[in-house]
């Protein structure tokens, strides 16, 4: 039995592709949490995140373990050029998947449609949702791809490098949103990616994934500041650090100084 | 060692103008960085300098000498470039020694009786094993394919090189060893190194002079220091408030 406070609870999970690639994890997810579970390629943390959903990609299945969700689940994926659907308008295929968990007419899909991305913060979203993929920007489209993953009204999000196709700019806002919406909806999320610093902008709690296993978990700040295992340290040290950016000139620079 | 001028260059993809007035200068043996975000024209100004794309107008001058709309074969071995997404970049039908024996002999850098022992030199010179000289491309790891695509490049013995966002195909830790590879050889050989990248913190690691590109136009230019801790522009200190750093405690 799970207890009614959690929303994940994965145990000595086995994944194979004739060998083991993700091999007897485990740990929780409580309910309004918000995990990140980091690694480099290769370590199996997309095919963990996948395997909650039970989305494997062909040739990797559960070989071992249990996997046990309470509540419906959302996903938010990478590459928001093919998680949508480039011949059908944006919002034809948001308000589909607000049909199919909903079970509403069309009417009433197309106003959750229009919600959602008033909701996702999309601009002009009356006019977006006959845009198609291709007339939206990167950073629209990645907000259409959070729309889409909030369509089912999940309880639980997973995102798979949610910001890695975009600018940093725009990163930065999608990762405000993904947070802010996290507040608002009381949503709990995994949150997988390769970036320790976007994953330690929105995650409380960390887990390292190594070679198929989990080496290191912990508290965002605790792993990230005090990491415990070698890997964790030489990920850490492998990531390169800006200097500190200094506060702006009081005074401005005058017409036709700022550029150069 | 060779300086490297650009100068008013615009630069269009048939009348769709992508580059719009640069002019940038890596003095010999510098390393320039340039950054933006995607569409910003960073690539264009590498595929411009490389001799792959034409200037509409303006002029990119190698050790002060302008060069013409067509290259000479010299000119052309002068100036190399490291592709992005080295997937892709690398022939997946030819072993490396065949792409470097190509290059070798295309270019007479060496006689044939020495090609053998030059292509060994290349992979030595990129911390790569002259053993796997007779392996493909999808033999070796992500991190490998871009020393090869390093070494490809250097094979022709250019006085600047151009790497077109080398690390982004990249874990963080391979990242970083072909960032310390690229600062070796840029020393060894004396290199100039003209850097393209939409990683700021990749470009503090590896520049000494930082240009901003937005919308094909050039934002600022500056000294690293300068540019990192007091950028001038509002853009630049938008992006650089906008890159996620680790908490500290």
């Amino acid at each position: 039995m799970m207890a009614t406070d959690q929303a994940i609870r994965v145990r000595d999970l086995v994944l194979s592709a004739r060998v083991p690639v993700v091999n007897g994890i485990s740990f929780d997810v409580a309910r309004g949490e918000a995990v990140g579970i980091v690694g480099e390629s290769g370590s199996g943390k997309s095919l963990t995140l996948r395997s909650i959903i039970s989305l494997l990609p062909t040739g990797v299945t559960q070989t071992a373990g249990s996997i046990t969700v309470q509540g419906r689940v959302g996903m938010v994926f990478q590459d928001p050029l093919t998680a949508l659907d480039p011949l059908m308008p944006v919002g034809r295929q948001v308000a589909a998947a607000s049909r199919f968990a909903r079970g509403t007419g069309r009417k009433a899909a197309r106003a959750r449609a229009l919600e959602l991305f008033e909701q996702v913060r999309l601009p002009d979203p009356v006019a977006k949702l006959g845009a198609y993929p291709h007339q939206l920007s990167g950073g629209q489209r990645q907000r259409v791809v959070i729309a889409l993953a909030l369509a089912t009204d999940p309880e639980i999000l997973l995102c798979d490098e949610p910001t890695t196709a975009l600018d940093v700019t725009v990163q930065k806002q999608v990762l405000e949103l993904l947070g802010q919406l996290r507040e608002k909806l009381g949503l709990s999320m995994v949150f997988v990616s390769h970036d320790l610093a976007v994953v330690s902008a929105v995650c409380t709690r960390l887990i390292v994934m190594r070679d198929g296993q989990i080496v290191e978990t912990g508290d965002t700040l605790a792993v990230l500041t005090a990491p415990q295992h070698p890997y964790t340290q030489k990920l850490l040290g492998a990531v390169l650090a800006l200097p500190v950016l200094g506060t702006p000139a009081p005074i401005p620079p005058s017409p036709g100084n700022g550029a150069v | 060692m060779s300086s490297l001028e650009v100068r008013n260059a615009t630069i269009a993809y048939g009348r769709s103008v992508a580059v719009t007035d640069v002019s940038l200068t890596v003095p010999a043996g510098a390393s320039l960085g340039i950054v933006g975000e995607s569409g910003s024209g960073k690539t264009t100004i590498a595929a411009a300098l490389v001799g792959m794309l034409p200037l509409v107008t303006g002029e990119i001058l190698l050790d002060g000498a302008v060069l013409g709309a067509t290259r000479t074969k010299a000119q052309r071995r002068a100036i190399q470039l490291v592709q992005q997404d080295p997937y892709s970049s690398l022939n997946p039908r030819m072993t490396v020694r065949q792409m470097l024996r190509e290059l070798l002999l295309a270019h007479s850098i060496v006689p044939r009786s020495q090609v053998a022992a030059r292509c060994a030199q290349l992979m030595a010179m990129v911390s790569l094993d002259p053993g796997s000289l007779d392996a493909f491309p999808h033999q070796f790891s992500g991190g490998q394919r871009q020393r090869i695509a390093i070494a490809r490049a250097l094979a022709v013995e250019p006085s600047v090189l151009v790497a077109d966002e080398p690390t982004s195909a990249l874990d963080v830790s391979v990242q970083a060893t072909v960032i310390e590879l690229l600062a070796r050889l840029k020393q060894e050989l004396s290199l100039t190194l003209v850097f393209i990248s939409h990683d700021l913190a990749v470009v503090n690691a590896v520049c000494d002079t930082v240009a901003v590109v937005k919308s094909g136009a050039l934002v600022e230019v500056a000294p690293r220091e300068q540019f990192f801790r007091a950028p001038q522009s509002p853009y630049s200190r938008a992006l650089l408030e906008a890159v996620p750093r680790l908490p500290t405690r």
